[in-house]
């Protein structure tokens, strides 16, 4: 093989070809449609990988420990990064309407596929550990926010949830980053 | 199949499949058409697979016999190379990202002007990294044949590139 071939170029260029979250959630959804949370497909792609959730809850605390990551703990809205390694997922243990995840740490995680009743997993942050790149997910759709956030330390957004306004506000940095959101009274 | 099951080999081989059905079709609209029939093919046929490698060179083979029926259609979608907002997102970026991006979008566009049968192993031989006696094998070819079309490929592209100034 004399001629030469851009292989690196060549295979950047390949990474970025991906498909949208919405042909991705029809192909999830083949029995019936549900909603799957973008870092549901990420934590099932990472088997042998990180995975680093942050999720925007407006009420309630997620408790790692707990098999319901939906604990309540009070009415303010509250904020957590969780941040999961190697996480493998529990064959035995999930159904079709929650997965079950067990980080190394023996942390267990169940991811339920919908966005929550109060839209606590609309809105989530996603770290690629394979591509150094952060995504904001609001609802189905992903946002690389990596070089806003690098460059001015804070990313904010507006956005509806149920006929709700709100506003999400991103900083720190990519691989630290803490999410808020805030209902908007007007 | 088991849902668990299926959603393990989605997450895998979606980008995979996608990929190959990329650079068979030339645009996001039927690539995503394509992984969408591949997967539903699998799940609702639930092949049994010797091992990991037998059910690559399934979804492969499925993915490419997907593209021909869908080229071959009278419903073919027109040719877009990228997706508009892809094309959106990359005229927001400066510096060095964007001009990285501009060379692997340009190199990409170039890849797509190679002939169809030479596409697939090109993808296969440099992103998935398969050897030539095994692309062989998935695509139903002779070695030596997929060995010429590499070749001929990389010459071609090469003249491609020269074209559009591509390494000045």
């Amino acid at each position: 093989m004399n001629e030469e071939f851009p292989k690196e170029i060549y295979q950047k260029a390949c990474e970025r070809l991906t498909p949208s979250s919405g042909s991705l959630r029809e192909v999830y959804a083949v029995k019936k449609p549900k909603k799957y949370p973008r870092f549901k497909r990420k934590a099932f792609a990472a088997t042998a990988a990180s995975v680093v959730l942050i999720c925007s809850l407006s009420v309630g605390v997620l408790a790692a420990s707990d098999t319901d990551i939906r604990q309540a703990a009070g009415e303010a809205v509250q904020q957590i990064a969780m941040v999961f390694k190697n996480v493998t997922v529990d064959q035995e243990a999930s159904t079709p309407y929650e997965t079950v995840l067990h980080a190394e740490d023996g942390t267990q995680i169940t991811v339920v596929h919908e966005y929550g009743e109060k839209g606590e997993y609309y809105v989530t942050l996603v770290y690629h550990e394979d591509t150094k790149r952060l995504g904001l997910t609001i609802g189905d759709k992903e946002i690389d926010i990596t070089d806003q956030l690098r460059e001015k330390g804070v990313y904010t957004q507006d956005y509806t949830f149920e006929g709700e306004e709100r506003r999400l506000t991103v900083t720190g940095t990519p691989e630290d980053p803490k999410l808020e959101t805030e209902i908007l009274i007007k | 199949m088991e849902e668990i099951r299926y959603i393990e080999i989605v997450a895998q081989y979606q980008d995979m499949v996608y990929r190959i059905a990329f650079h068979d079709c030339r645009n996001s609209h039927d690539a995503e058409d394509v992984m969408q029939t591949v997967f539903m093919k699998l799940y609702q046929k639930n092949p049994e697979f010797n091992d990991e490698e037998h059910l690559k060179h399934w979804l492969i083979r499925v993915t490419m016999n997907e593209c021909k029926r869908l080229i071959a259609s009278p419903w073919k979608k027109r040719m877009e190379f990228f997706p508009e907002e892809e094309r959106e997102g990359h005229s927001q970026k400066t510096g060095t990202d964007g001009y990285e991006r501009m060379r692997e979008r340009e190199l990409l566009e170039q890849v797509f002007r190679l002939p169809r049968k030479y596409r697939v192993p090109i993808y296969l031989y440099y992103y998935e990294e398969y050897s030539v006696a095994d692309i062989g094998d998935v695509l139903g070819k002779n070695p030596s044949t997929i060995q010429t079309w590499l070749s001929r490929a990389r010459k071609k592209l090469k003249k491609l590139l020269e074209e559009v100034k591509y390494y000045e």
